[in-house]
């Protein structure tokens, strides 16, 4: 392998493992903060792909696709937990996890009624549409770039959320909770629960979910499907031998 | 048996120490326990009680220093083994089984001296040796009223009561006993302080207590721990009248309530 | 619910099962068969995640091993003997279990669900990977094992009526195996390992050993579901061990509610039930699926064992009335 294909290799993986890190930065908020196993945490993702493509194509632009994405993906999550999930923190965790299994197949049957089967794509917006040429036949779009320094500010944003303010320190206490501290301060917890009432964690996946979504080209049904499966810890994430970005049956 | 000799040691600890991190929790803890006797271990909170009761009961392993038991070196011992040889403990926290009833909690702890995990097709409820002695030792910690109530629903007091029934019911020689009075009204604090009383008669008993009437009432050596280290060790006469004790832990003689 | 009135519900569901195969249809038969092996599968899986609270996402591992198993051990043009191939591919089951468990059971909580779903996936590569089980088509059992002893042969599993019958004992007496131990000095201590296994220790039990006994305990009785799953079909596939399974029957035992063996059994009878009647509905039969789980988390809470239990409180609070 020469130096150039090399090169788009690391930046191929690094960028992809930004996003993964994005997502399961949430998933890990969503267990620690609210002890919920979430075993839809992919749908969400794939919902935030098809909001991607649905909200392009009704505006003709990604920009305000994600200005309107962000409030409906806000308004989705505070419906679930209002509906959902606030039924069940209490509860044996296996129980999240058959309720969040008949949730993937709501969101999979769902998705499949309203917007088909089909692949589909969104076109990158024209002042990212460039590639850098690294030799005379390799280049590499400007638009994963622009991936990676998104996910890398929103990464060092989370960072300095819950290391530097106040609202993180509640997450940290809500999470010591979960690993077993005697008398964490469950009003601690219950904020922390009002804080995801807001939605924030799953409009920043969301957010996270559409890019990884043009980076992708194409929206396939089945390619998400299997992002699902390892994204959300129930699926085979501890052997993911075939390179992810092939289209496979799950 | 000459197990009832008195002065007996059972339990002998030599230079505990316990590290977590670069925290020294315990350091160079010596404790001795004599069997017809209650031995406090006293001190504010952060002492390192319950590292000490933890390192003795085989739940922590010490970063040095040895345990015996009845002469046996048991420091490599894990709790299980430990409770086979016969160290009981109870815990600060409630532990219990909260959706078994009494009478099946303590018969549990009495199948533990008799295993036998190969008779999968004897029943349970058959083995009339673990349910005699599960009522015994419900009667003699004094939870006779509640055999067939479900743990989880007793009240506190009843619910350290039951601890102790289950510790009974393995046959320890040597009772661990982390804060049994913690929480309860002072009618049942003094059934308890009977408990121990009648207990004591037959084994040796290592008590966390923070309850000063109750420590005095029954204490035949107290051992002080401040910070992690042992400030000073003899009867409650002694520790009454030390200066030490008085300036690092009890502050003014008025709080003895003696 | 009161003893008797359980016992006579469970001996009516019985004996509407035993009827099935007067129908006459193959399709049924075959349908209810499976359905039986999976409940044998969710019942061996209930005692780890119900009774022992060892939450395996691996279980399918030891399903598809006895499966492979009696494809492999018979031979390719003639039947294999059932007493000899059924208690060799249930024995190979439990060793693999066994063997497994002696390095899972050292962890805890959601680290013990990656590393069963790890060995699991292991297990799954083995047979789709070498040319050890044919790869990802599978193998073919072309002669059901036949079941003569010394020539006399009181039934033939290639008869579908009989090979119906033969599952639903076996069921039964897995059932009746596991409600016995569950009562033994052994079952007894599960349950408190389940309920508080730090005490257990402290109250001298030697915790290690008696989930190891359980896991090969399940891994043997899961391996038994799968050996009858290869004979009823006749043929083996890796997906029988994939984690899609070990996620399949996991949700059975959680929908038919936890530590419950005939909780179990009708979470096997609804999830299938439920997988061949919406299909037959409507194409987009994982919505009602996915709606009706939702709906059994929300307002059964403790899984459909817990229904009877309901109905007989609100018949009493209507006497009361």
């Amino acid at each position: 392998m020469d130096f150039a294909s090399f090169l788009i290799q690391t930046l191929n993986s690094l960028q992809y493992g930004l996003l993964l890190f994005l997502v399961a930065s949430g998933l890990t908020l969503v267990f620690g903060i609210m002890g919920i196993i979430n075993l839809a945490h992919g749908s969400f993702y794939m919902i935030g792909a098809y909001l991607a493509f649905v909200l392009t194509s009704a505006t003709g632009s990604l920009v305000a696709a994600i200005a309107l994405g962000i409030p409906l993906a806000l308004a989705f999550g505070a419906f679930l937990e209002w509906a959902l999930f606030a039924h069940l923190y209490k509860r044996d965790h296996l129980e999240q996890v058959l309720l969040t299994y008949g949730l993937i197949l709501i969101f999979e049957q769902l998705r499949s009624l309203l917007v088909g089967d089909d692949v589909h794509g969104v076109a990158i917006p024209d002042f990212l549409d460039a590639s850098i040429q690294l030799t005379e036949v390799m280049s590499y779009p400007v638009y994963r770039l622009a991936i990676s320094v998104v996910c890398i500010v929103l990464a060092v944003a989370l960072y300095y959320v819950i290391q530097r303010t106040r609202l993180g320190m509640m997450i940290r206490a809500g999470n010591d909770d979960e690993h077993g501290q005697p008398r964490a301060d469950h009003l601690l917890r219950d904020r922390g629960h009002r804080r995801h009432r807001l939605g924030v964690g799953r409009a920043r996946r969301r957010a996270d979910r559409r890019l990884r979504r043009h980076l992708r080209q194409g929206a396939h049904p089945r390619t998400v499907r299997h992002r699902r499966v390892c994204g959300d810890g129930g699926g085979p994430a501890v052997a993911p031998r075939r390179h992810p970005q092939e289209r496979l049956r799950p | 048996m000459s197990a009832t000799t008195k002065n007996e040691v059972l339990l002998q600890a030599d230079k505990l120490t316990r590290r977590f991190g670069g925290l020294v929790a315990n350091q160079d803890i010596s404790v001795s326990l004599e069997r017809q006797m209650i031995h406090v271990l006293l001190g504010p909170n952060g002492a390192g009680k319950s590292t000490c009761i933890n390192m003795l009961s085989g739940d922590l392993p010490p970063s040095e220093g040895r345990i015996h038991f009845m002469g046996k070196d048991i420091t490599g011992l894990s709790a299980a083994q430990r409770s086979q040889v016969g160290i009981g403990r109870s815990y600060q926290r409630t532990n219990i089984f909260p959706q078994f009833t009494v009478l099946e909690s303590v018969r549990l702890a009495a199948q533990s001296r008799r295993q036998q995990p190969w008779r999968i097709f004897s029943k349970a409820m058959e083995q009339r040796w673990a349910l005699e002695k599960a009522r015994a030792c419900i009667e003699e910690a004094g939870l006779g009223k509640r055999v067939d109530w479900v743990s989880g629903v007793l009240s506190h007091g009843e619910q350290r009561q039951l601890e102790i029934a289950m510790v009974l019911a393995t046959d320890a020689q040597v009772l661990l006993l982390d804060e049994p009075l913690a929480g309860m009204g002072s009618e049942e604090s003094a059934s308890m302080v009977e408990v121990l009383k009648r207990l004591r008669q037959t084994r040796g008993i290592l008590l966390v207590e923070h309850d000063m009437d109750a420590v005095f009432a029954v204490a035949d050596m107290i051992t002080v721990m401040v910070n992690g280290q042992l400030l000073e060790c003899g009867p409650p006469a002694q520790i009454k009248a030390s200066v030490a004790v008085q300036q690092a832990y009890l502050g003014t003689e008025d709080s003895f309530h003696v | 619910m009161n003893a008797q009135a359980s016992l006579i519900l469970k001996l009516v569901a019985l004996a509407l099962v035993a009827c099935v195969p007067l129908s006459g249809e193959s399709f049924y038969i075959e349908i209810v068969g499976k359905i039986l092996v999976m409940a044998i599968f969710a019942m061996s899986l209930d005692l780890l995640v119900g009774f022992t609270g060892l939450v395996s996402f691996g279980h399918a591992a030891y399903f598809g091993i006895a499966a492979y198993a009696v494809a492999l051990l018979s031979p390719e043009y003639e039947a294999a003997n059932l007493w000899l191939v059924l208690p060799a591919s249930v024995s190979l089951s439990a060793l693999a279990a066994f063997v497994i468990g002696l390095f899972v059971l050292r962890t805890k909580g959601i680290y013990f669900i990656m590393v069963t779903l790890a060995f699991a996936q292991m297990a799954y590569f083995i047979f789709h990977d070498t040319p050890l089980g044919g790869g990802s088509d599978g193998k073919y059992l072309n002669n059901k094992p036949s079941a003569s002893i010394f020539g006399w042969e009181p039934f033939d599993l290639s008869n579908e009526v009989h090979m119906f019958y033969f599952i639903l004992v076996m069921m039964v007496l897995v059932y009746l195996f596991l409600a016995r131990i569950l009562q033994s000095p052994f079952g007894r201590a599960l349950v408190g390992i389940k309920s508080n296994e730090h005490r257990m220790q402290s109250l001298g039990y030697f915790t290690f050993r008696y989930k190891l006994g359980a896991f090969t305990l399940a891994g043997a009785l899961g391996g038994l579901a799968g050996f009858l799953y290869a004979v009823l079909f006749g043929f083996v596939t890796p997906e029988l061990l994939s984690w899609h399974e070990s996620g399949n029957v996991l949700l059975m035992v959680i929908l038919g509610g936890m530590g419950n063996l005939a909780g179990a059994i009708a979470g096997a009878f609804a999830f299938e039930a439920m997988r061949e009647v919406f299909a037959d509905i409507t194409k987009y039969w994982q919505l009602l699926m996915g709606g009706v789980i939702v709906a059994v988390v929300l307002f059964l809470p403790g899984g459909l064992a817990g229904v009877p239990g309901r109905i007989k409180r609100a018949l009493q609070g209507g006497e009361v009335k």
